[in-house]
């Protein structure tokens, strides 16, 4: 699999000043996902803006499948039909009072055929699981239900890449299990590839496959979860920490001087990992 | 129920639009429903006549609850808040000042002057009391029947400019998101004894104001931006929802107005040839 998406030396202010992000070069892998983590203020949702067009940088470029991106009405529509992007906050992306209405809009400004759209807006409201919702008013509904609602007036559209800023904040513990698995079997169905934000450092190991650690403007560690989580003090210096999980190990390492590895993450890992050694 | 210590009301609900969602009429065409609405109103107004007026209401009260299921306290209650303006403006007609008191069936003598209900007076409080009443159940049955975003789309079909329409529709969704809004500051300072003498209570409310103003500003900037990135150019373009009007339902929509004209030309004839009414 081939890079599908990369920016190269973006910068990009929006005061004189200073530089929300400053020579900022990433690539996404196609069929990945990839979790960017960042403090907050680290530019993160910038640079977001520059994958789907919505900023032009003042240096460097965006490219699709290799190809520099068009800032012109037809290019950005091209851009934007491929990248989708799933806010925070629901209330900003949810303009229409009515469910259908909001989730057809992108489709229809994609210009499909009104038949197409339908058989769209109903499949994916089938995927997301908010078929009971069609005729429920937008502000009639939880967090959650605004949040998959969301995220299905990005699906219809079928992107190859899709970009979810903080897909979990806000929600209950359940919901975020929930919205996670429900965004990863979607998203592999129609094998798009997914970049995501998350203060949620707890939840990138299960569903990441790459991790990119961005401050300040900066790009400043790229690798697989187990290579980010071998450098705790990478991390700690960038206002960041590890999982729960490595940081338990981590201290059984340092302070018990027990012989196991800290950079694993996840649970099934961590008890495959005390199991061996408590054999030993 | 929930229970709040102050009276305001809590954002993201409004009665009317509940009602909307839930009627059984829903799905029928927003045309039918602005036409039987529109002509009955119509009629209503030129008729002046009690006798079509109070058919009006019952059809209009029974449309609402027996055929789009509205319960009967929510139907009362919505009535009851144009009930106050339309008795302080009608006491106006019934009272009537003379310097004669004989045709009046009560009245109050002060100096050279009567204050009193005469007959006449009775008769029009009655008329203008009922045509009111008939006037504002018609616009009701179409807006406890029709939820706002049918009525846009109706309004698109027709040809009202699209903008106009599409701002319609955005201050209609966003008004809840600034209610909620509204509602959090509102709890946040109260809970900072914002309200506690009349002195803060003005300053809170004006900090409300102006906060909510600049909320208002970068929430209109962030909607921007996510309509752009989905594909947004210069027009919003949606789906137009569709619906289920049963033939039925448009019989009986045609037979009520057949019903209605005859009782108002039935009135005007008799009232004009057997003098009745």
């Amino acid at each position: 699999m081939g890079i599908i998406l990369e920016a190269s030396h973006l910068t990009y202010g929006y005061d004189e000043s200073s530089h929300a992000i400053e020579d900022l070069s990433i690539a996404f892998e196609e069929g990945k996902t990839t979790a960017i983590l960042g403090a907050n203020g680290a530019g993160k949702s910038t640079l977001f803006l520059h994958l789907n067009g919505i900023l032009q940088p003042e240096q460097g470029e965006v490219r699709f499948r290799g190809q520099p991106i068009s800032y012109k009405k037809a290019g950005l529509r091209q851009l934007r039909s491929k990248v989708g992007i799933v806010f925070q906050n629901p209330d900003d992306q949810l303009f229409s009072a009515s469910v259908y209405q909001d989730i057809s809009f992108g489709a229809v400004n994609m210009g499909l055929p009104a038949e197409e759209v339908h058989r769209r807006v109903e499949t994916v409201m089938e995927q997301v699981g908010i078929t009971y919702l069609k005729d429920r008013p937008t502000h009639a509904l939880s967090f959650g239900q605004k949040k998959r609602v969301a995220f299905a007036g990005i699906m219809v559209m079928q992107p190859e890449v899709i970009i979810l800023d903080e897909p979990t904040a806000g929600l209950d513990p359940v919901g975020i299990s929930e919205l996670m698995h429900l965004l990863q079997d979607v998203c592999r169905q129609q094998h798009t590839t997914i970049i995501l934000s998350t203060h949620d450092i707890d939840v990138v190991p299960i569903y990441a496959d790459v991790i990119d650690v961005m401050d300040k403007g900066h790009m400043v560690a790229h690798g697989t979860p187990a290579e980010i989580f071998a450098q705790p003090e990478l991390l700690r210096e960038h206002h960041l920490r590890l999982p729960r999980i490595s940081h338990l190990l981590e201290i059984l390492h340092k302070e018990d001087h027990w012989d196991v590895d800290a950079s694993i993450s996840t649970i099934s890992g961590a008890r495959k990992e005390l199991l061996r050694h408590a054999a030993e | 129920m929930k229970r709040h210590t102050h009276s305001h009301s809590h954002g993201e609900r409004i009665l009317i639009d509940e009602i909307a969602y839930a009627s059984a009429l829903r799905r029928v065409s927003p045309f039918w429903k602005i036409f039987v609405s529109l002509y009955s109103l119509l009629l209503c107004l030129i008729s002046h006549t009690w006798a079509v007026s109070v058919l009006i209401l019952c059809c209009m009260l029974t449309a609402m609850t027996a055929i789009g299921k509205t319960r009967w306290h929510h139907v009362i209650h919505l009535m009851q808040i144009p009930l106050a303006f339309v008795v302080l403006g009608c006491i106006m007609i019934l009272l009537q000042i003379s310097h004669h008191g004989e045709s009046m069936l009560v009245s109050l003598h002060l100096g050279s002057w009567y204050f009193g209900i005469t007959g006449e007076s009775l008769h029009q409080f009655g008329q203008v009391f009922l045509q009111c009443l008939a006037a504002v159940s018609c616009l009701y049955f179409l807006s406890a029947t029709t939820p706002m975003t049918e009525l846009f789309t109706a309004l698109r079909r027709l040809h009202l400019p699209a903008f106009l329409v599409e701002m319609m529709e955005l201050v209609y969704r966003y008004i809840f998101v600034l209610m909620e809004s509204a509602s959090q500051i509102r709890n946040a300072q109260e809970c900072r004894l914002g309200y506690g003498s009349l002195k803060t209570s003005f300053y809170s409310m004006g900090q409300l104001v102006s906060n909510l103003f600049l909320r208002a500003y970068r929430q209109a900037d962030r909607t921007y931006t996510a309509m752009e990135s989905r594909g947004y150019t210069d027009e919003v373009r949606t789906l137009g929802l569709t619906y289920e009007t049963t033939g039925w339902q448009k019989g009986l929509a045609v037979g009520y107005s057949v019903l209605l004209t005859g009782a108002v030309l039935f009135c005007r004839i008799g009232g004009s040839v057997w003098g009745l009414f």
